[in-house]
């Protein structure tokens, strides 16, 4: 079959093509075909910082994620990941990093205490999420019979009592609360 | 009888379908190939053969030069920054790139060949508007490309790259 039009071109004209699309497009014709995919090299972590600052990322709330190399949603980092330092333009930009990868590559650990969208969250130590809850929640979500267990393994790592004593919820709603920006308080989240 | 001076500017391109197109030396010499050849073998009178090109593109390409030829050529900084990236284009190239896909990437392949550089740019530039803001599967139908992914290595390129989903 006689290929279409645009594939007759020889290799040098499609990189001529493709230094002409923005960092979004380049990608996107990177996953039409194999033919493109070998071509296109995947943007580096540099270029994701360069484009998280073009008003296509900024109106898409993306932003990079120094792990997976990649634009990700704001939902997907810790609210610390995207201000101050770590902020669009922020002198530690290039350091930011996805909950996903700071799960996945324990650069957070278990118990960690997270602020994602304005909720502050708790690292599991048996599920390895922030599903939202205390840690004493989520135990006894993910682990019904963590009492059993406890009974029957008392001072185990697992036990309701460590986890209460860990527990810091109470300190931390206060400390959240008190540290909150107003327009969070409101439910605006500036995208700074 | 003696050339006229108007004639003596004049030269003859054969195309590959074995047509001859006389046209003025400046507007042939927007490509530095016939440029380079003309300054080589001298302006004798001979056509120029250009087999690579056909009547019908050659005719397009010409009517570019023509439009073009008291352009000032392109310094080297051009190159390497303000038109990288940049896709704008100005009218009358607009109007002269609205052509079907078949002449679009032969003309292309033309500018290459006859080495005319800001027709070339703007004939890429062209070819990255018909790209900027589709989806792959939008591009695939703009350019009849074949999709020779398997569903799995789909699945997975959207899964890494659900953020290229947002347009």
């Amino acid at each position: 079959m006689f290929p279409p039009p645009l594939l007759r071109l020889p290799i040098e004209l499609h990189r001529d093509i493709i230094d002409k699309l923005e960092l979004q497009d380049r990608v996107r014709l990177a996953h039409t075909c194999r033919y493109f995919l070998s071509t296109i090299k995947p943007p580096t972590h540099g270029e994701f910082l360069a484009t998280e600052t073009s008003p296509w990322a900024v109106s898409n709330q993306l932003y990079t994620c120094r792990g997976c190399v990649r634009f990700r949603h704001l939902r997907r980092f810790t609210d610390d990941m995207r201000k101050g330092k770590r902020a669009r333009r922020g002198v530690e930009a290039h350091t930011r990093f996805c909950v996903d990868c700071g799960v996945d590559r324990q650069w957070y650990t278990p118990g960690t205490e997270v602020t994602i969208m304005g909720q502050s969250h708790v690292l599991c130590m048996h599920c390895k999420n922030f599903p939202g809850l205390t840690q004493k929640e989520c135990l006894e979500e993910c682990l019904p019979c963590s009492r059993d267990i406890q009974k029957m393994s008392a001072g185990s790592c697992t036990s309701d009592e460590q986890y209460d004593s860990e527990d810091d919820w109470g300190y931390s709603t206060r400390s959240f609360v008190g540290g909150k920006h107003s327009d969070e308080f409101n439910g605006v989240y500036p995208d700074i | 009888m003696a050339a006229t001076s108007a004639d003596a500017k004049k030269v003859t391109l054969t195309t590959s379908d074995n047509a001859d197109l006389t046209v003025e030396r400046e507007v042939a010499e927007r490509s530095i190939l016939i440029k380079n050849l003309l300054e080589d073998i001298g302006d004798n009178g001979d056509a120029i053969p250009i087999p690579n090109v056909n009547e019908a593109v050659m005719k397009k390409v010409l009517e570019w030069c023509e439009q073009h030829r008291k352009d000032p050529p392109a310094s080297q900084d051009d190159d390497a920054d303000s038109r990288k990236k940049s896709t704008d284009i100005d009218e009358w190239d607009q109007k002269f790139m609205q052509v079907d896909q078949e002449m679009l990437f032969e003309i292309i392949l033309a500018a290459n060949y006859l080495d005319i550089k800001a027709l070339l740019d703007v004939g890429c530039k062209t070819v990255a508007n018909m790209i900027k803001g589709k989806s792959p599967d939008e591009i695939r139908k703009t350019f009849n490309i074949q999709n020779d992914f398997t569903p799995e290595e789909e699945d997975q390129i959207r899964r890494e790259n659900e953020w290229a989903e947002d347009r």
